[in-house]
């Protein structure tokens, strides 16, 4: 090997050792801050999802301290949980249940697990409300790009559409990113006279119809013009979360 | 250079978006409301001066053959550390902001000024010319982002301007001014003020 090449070789060696310090260095310095601001960045997304959940049913709670937030969410609301043939049952709480994303089509799992046996899918979380009455039910599925995550909120009839938030999805801003708009989600409030079933008792849920023009239909809502994909996901995994909760909507009406 | 220069240059005759013409993509999506684009810009000052200055103290050890991934390792290290920050203590806003807080890593201004700026000169000027140029930046991103508030929204800083009884007569505040094309339009009339006064020609 000549003294050129024996440089050049140096060189390469060189560089590689700097890269591998510089990505050590910078994935410690990170493992650390994402350890160290885990607990406050949970406690936030806790405090967000409650945030989501008041919406749901129109209660603004965007400008409430973290205190207050809670106070708000204990006087509106009670987490429940149900079984698959829809009765209430008292001695399993809500947070006992362990939410796990199917990644494949973005559902999520209900996992419960007793000393003896793990139920999936079996028990599901269901929140009531006062103040509107009615009960909100999470919904998760694919959009276009990620995995959408809200909650849906129905009235006391168990049948008329109060509302509809998303607190985690990936959209493209301005086209499916549109369903965390207003114009967007105030078609599923109570007054728009938006139903889940149909005078057959049959569960129809929500279209979200991109043709437009639903004002009429108490089964459709509008779409987003230029999201397809993330419309038709949004009334897919919509009607497949509806679904689980069928016995106990149709149940003790 | 001056460094009197490499402080005042950013803000006019070199300004990173309206000379420049970059980081256009982050000027357009986050300057809906003001506090936004104040966060966005307290982010991007943040990973501009820190990546200039770190990028700047190691210029020589740097290999000169690998010195782009050197620097995009740096400069997405202090993105994400940005993130998890504005995550952990501003978390609503941080939500507003979705993903152009994690797109400052393909900022043109952050990777530009780190190679054509921070590799050839001291720490101290380079510290200075992140500090400028994200405050070029935040200057350009602020006032799109009070002319879009105020027309689009009737508010500015979340305080509504305009009385109920106005809305009342029949005034409507302007829908165009929170999309996209909103803000091209007021860029576009912000650059061309600014081109008027500098005398600056595009060759």
């Amino acid at each position: 090997m000549s003294n050129q090449e024996r440089r050049d070789m140096l060189d390469k060696i060189k560089s590689i050792q700097f890269v591998m310090i510089v990505s050590f260095c910078s994935s410690l310095i990170l493992a650390f801050v994402a350890m160290s601001l885990k607990p406050s960045i949970d406690k936030n997304i806790i405090l967000d999802k409650k945030k989501s959940i008041l919406k749901s049913i129109d209660i603004d709670a965007s400008n409430l301290s973290d205190s207050e937030l809670d106070d708000k969410y204990n006087s509106h609301i009670q987490e429940l949980v149900i079984n698959k043939s829809g009765d209430i049952i008292n001695d399993i709480n809500l947070s006992d249940i362990v939410w796990i994303e199917n990644k494949s089509n973005g559902s999520t799992n209900y996992m419960l697990e007793s000393d003896s046996d793990t139920y999936i899918n079996e028990f599901f979380p269901i929140y009531k409300t006062n103040n509107p009455n009615g009960y909100i039910i999470p919904i998760s599925g694919k959009g276009l790009w990620s995995t959408m995550k809200g909650y849906f909120a129905i009235g006391e009839d168990k049948n008329s559409t109060l509302g509809i938030v998303f607190y985690e999805h990936g959209e493209t801003p301005g086209l499916g990113a549109e369903v965390d708009k207003p114009w967007f989600q105030k078609q599923f409030k109570i007054d728009m006279g938006k139903k889940i079933f149909n005078s057959e008792n049959e569960l129809v849920s929500i279209y979200i119809n991109k043709k437009k023009q639903t004002s009429e239909k108490p089964h459709e809502v509008d779409g987003i013009t230029g999201a397809t994909v993330t419309s038709d996901g949004v009334t897919k995994f919509l009607k497949r979360d509806l679904e689980r909760y069928k016995n106990f909507l149709i149940g003790q009406r | 250079m001056l460094r009197n220069k490499i402080f005042t240059d950013p803000l006019m005759d070199n300004n990173p978006i309206t000379r420049q013409v970059l980081g256009i993509c982050s000027a357009l999506a986050v300057t809906v409301k003001v506090e936004l684009a104040i966060v966005m810009t307290l982010a991007l000052t943040f990973v501009l001066t820190m990546s200039n200055v770190i990028v700047s103290t190691f210029r020589k050890q740097i290999p000169h053959n690998v010195r782009i991934i050197i620097q995009l390792v740096i400069i997405s290290s202090l993105v994400a550390l940005a993130d998890l920050t504005l995550k952990g203590f501003m978390y609503s806003v941080s939500k507003e902001l979705s993903v152009f807080v994690a797109l400052i890593i393909t900022n043109c201004i952050v990777l530009g000024r780190a190679d054509t700026f921070a590799m050839n000169n001291n720490v101290k000027d380079s510290f200075i010319d992140g500090f400028a140029n994200s405050l070029g930046y935040g200057i350009i991103l602020v006032l799109v982002a009070i002319f879009r508030e105020f027309l689009g929204s009737g508010t500015i800083y979340g305080i509504s301007l305009f009385p109920e009884s106005f809305y009342k007569i029949g005034y409507i505040d302007n829908g165009l001014m929170l999309l996209a094309p909103g803000a091209f339009i007021i860029l576009g009339l912000i650059i061309w003020l600014q081109r008027t006064y500098t005398g600056f020609v595009e060759e």
